[in-house]
């Protein structure tokens, strides 16, 4: 008797009743945020299907409004026969006008749903809409992946970032994207103090430095009669006391035309550093140059 | 009922690593240090004085068995259907555990280490493949960020060290055996092992603000770009740990009963009543 109430009852775990078909899941790959008159507006990029012949997902944009980011779900499903599926994930867009309360509600919203996964890429733009419209997700995370492994201009900012630097007041930094005719990166934007600060391209480089955040990047330094010394960046670390940064550059001379000696690069390079970063902090910068490559035979 | 020291060694590891998981957000470095220094001392106390055998003791440990039914099989609960079985409802899932719980626990003691020992070769296997997992997302810089502040010190330290000695209690007396050291280091080595990898990959600050620390590192498992979201599987090792912690509870009230109730039908309608009593405390909590 005890066995058979046994099995009868594993037969309520085999998993049949909550089964759901994958054409019946909305899966979500992609969302932006932006409040407007104190309610939030979403677009949600939804996986439709799959092009047979070029295997890309088609992705569908919907728009909804709510007070909060669960009541913009529910609002979703109004519209949608099928059930929100978060897991997938992997792109957040907000602007300027997501600030403290709005983070903190979001915050919330990541921290207690177990279905998401918060490695997702966060970055702003002012145009969200554009964005998702005319792009996907797959291209925009290239995007400032490979731009931050070759260029350094960029930063991967992902939703653990954001919760923990929010949590610790510290200022969080997104990638700035802006849509003309193409994507583009437009540098960074900083949030702190309920307020968001605009970097410009080339500053978001030096900024990278103190965050020790330089993968790669190319420098070239022209010389008389158009002749130039490229340098390519190959790794940096960048260490912060009180009072001081400590950077340490591994540099590769790639074209050394200008005839220039060891130290004169060196020389060359850290004054390019210093004036450049001078204006980022007030803090005594110590650099120090690792070179190599071919200066010696040129 | 003797057992052997390799099983007690590995029940206890497994008992205070399930009380240890559940309790991760309110342990903090020193609290990890005084409360197992606390609970060392008390233990060693508890095996001069004998602790076990004064009828108080063993109705203390009845009363916090079912306490500790009640607010955890309300827990675990709450977890399952959080990570693995979404579609389901909390009530559901507590009658199951309970009712396995107490089909397992009537089976006697031999039964219930030998089924824990069997589960202890998964269940270690999966650990340390989940160390292996997160080895890539370690963050050293986060070694800096280790925080040595706590809400109330003395509080989590008493927590951490009565979890320690409720673990003790649920096995050294009740098989009558020696308790040793090396199982009480052992089983430190292995939560201080997993705590500074929990802090390595997250940070001190997120480990804080998650529910369950240890299932969110492995969300971050991606290995070439083909095995990923395995924290799954690591739910079922978090859901295993614990219910061997409230399977030996209900052992403890068994225990008590058998020692002061002859007949076998009265054991087995308390035994009913009680469970059924935890069963509707721990679904209105």
């Amino acid at each position: 008797m005890k066995k058979i109430f046994l099995i009868l009852i594993l037969f309520l775990f085999t998993g049949c009743s909550s089964y759901i078909e994958l054409n019946d899941l909305a899966i979500i790959n992609a969302i932006g945020i932006e409040k407007v008159n104190n309610t939030y507006k979403m677009y949600a990029s939804i996986i439709m299907e799959t092009d047979k012949e070029t295997t890309t997902p088609k992705t569908t944009i919907y728009e909804v409004t709510g007070v909060n980011l669960n009541d913009m779900l529910n609002q979703l499903t109004l519209t949608l026969n099928k059930k929100i599926y978060l897991s997938h994930l992997d792109l957040f867009l907000l602007n300027d006008t997501i600030k403290t309360q709005e983070f903190t509600e979001i915050i919330n919203f990541f921290l207690n749903n177990n279905e998401t996964r918060e490695d997702f890429l966060v970055i702003c733009s002012k145009n969200i809409k554009e964005l998702l419209e005319k792009t996907n997700y797959g291209e925009i995370n290239d995007l400032v992946e490979i731009n931050r492994q070759e260029a350094s201009q960029a930063i991967y900012t992902t939703m653990y970032d954001v919760i923990n630097k929010f949590t610790l007041q510290e200022p969080i930094y997104f990638t700035n994207l802006e849509i003309t005719e193409h994507v583009k990166i437009k540098g960074l934007k900083v949030f702190l103090n309920n307020n968001y600060q605009e970097i410009l391209e080339n500053d978001s480089l030096f900024l990278n430095y103190l965050l020790n955040n330089i993968n790669t990047y190319k420098y070239n330094y022209s010389c008389q009669d158009n002749k130039f010394l490229y340098l390519n960046i190959l790794a940096s670390t960048t260490n912060e006391n009180e009072k001081e940064f400590f950077i340490a550059n591994e540099l590769k001379v790639i074209t050394n035309d200008c005839n220039l000696k060891k130290d004169e690069i060196n020389d060359i390079f850290t004054n390019y550093l210093k004036t450049n970063l001078e204006k980022f902090t007030e803090k005594k910068l110590t650099i120090k140059n690792t070179i190599r490559g071919l200066y010696e035979n040129k | 009922m003797k057992t052997n020291k390799i099983e007690n060694r590995i029940t206890y590891i497994i008992l205070t690593f399930a009380c240890f998981l559940f309790n991760f957000k309110n342990i903090t470095f020193l609290s990890f240090l005084f409360g197992s220094l606390l609970a060392l001392l008390f233990i060693f106390i508890a095996e001069k004085t004998n602790l076990y055998h004064f009828k108080l003791t063993k109705f203390l440990m009845f009363l916090l068995a079912i306490f500790f039914l009640i607010f955890y099989t309300n827990k675990l609960s709450y977890f399952i259907t959080d990570n693995i079985l979404r579609e389901y409802s909390t009530i559901l899932i507590s009658f199951t555990i309970l009712l396995t719980i107490f089909i397992l626990g009537k089976k006697g003691y031999h039964t219930i280490i030998k089924v824990i020992l069997l589960a202890s070769y998964f269940l270690f296997f999966f650990s340390l493949l989940g160390v292996f997992l997160t080895l890539p997302y370690i963050n050293i810089e986060n070694i800096t960020n280790i925080s040595l502040k706590s809400n109330n010190l003395f509080l989590e330290s008493l927590n951490y060290a009565f979890l320690l000695i409720y673990s003790y209690f649920l096995i050294y007396p009740i098989t009558k055996t020696k308790f040793h050291i090396k199982d009480f280091f052992l089983s430190i080595f292995y939560q201080l092992f997993t705590f500074l990898l929990v802090i390595f990959v997250l940070g001190s600050n997120l480990t804080k603000l998650y529910q369950y620390p240890y299932i969110v590192i492995f969300k971050k498992v991606n290995l070439i770009g083909f095995i990923q979201r395995i924290e799954i599987i690591f739910s079922m090792n978090y859901l295993f740990f614990f219910f061997f912690l409230l399977l030996l509870s209900f052992y403890q009230i068994l225990y008590f009963l058998k020692k002061y109730i002859k007949k076998d039908k009265k054991i087995n309608f308390f035994l009913i009543l009680i469970t059924i009593f935890i069963f509707f405390l721990s679904t209105i909590l």
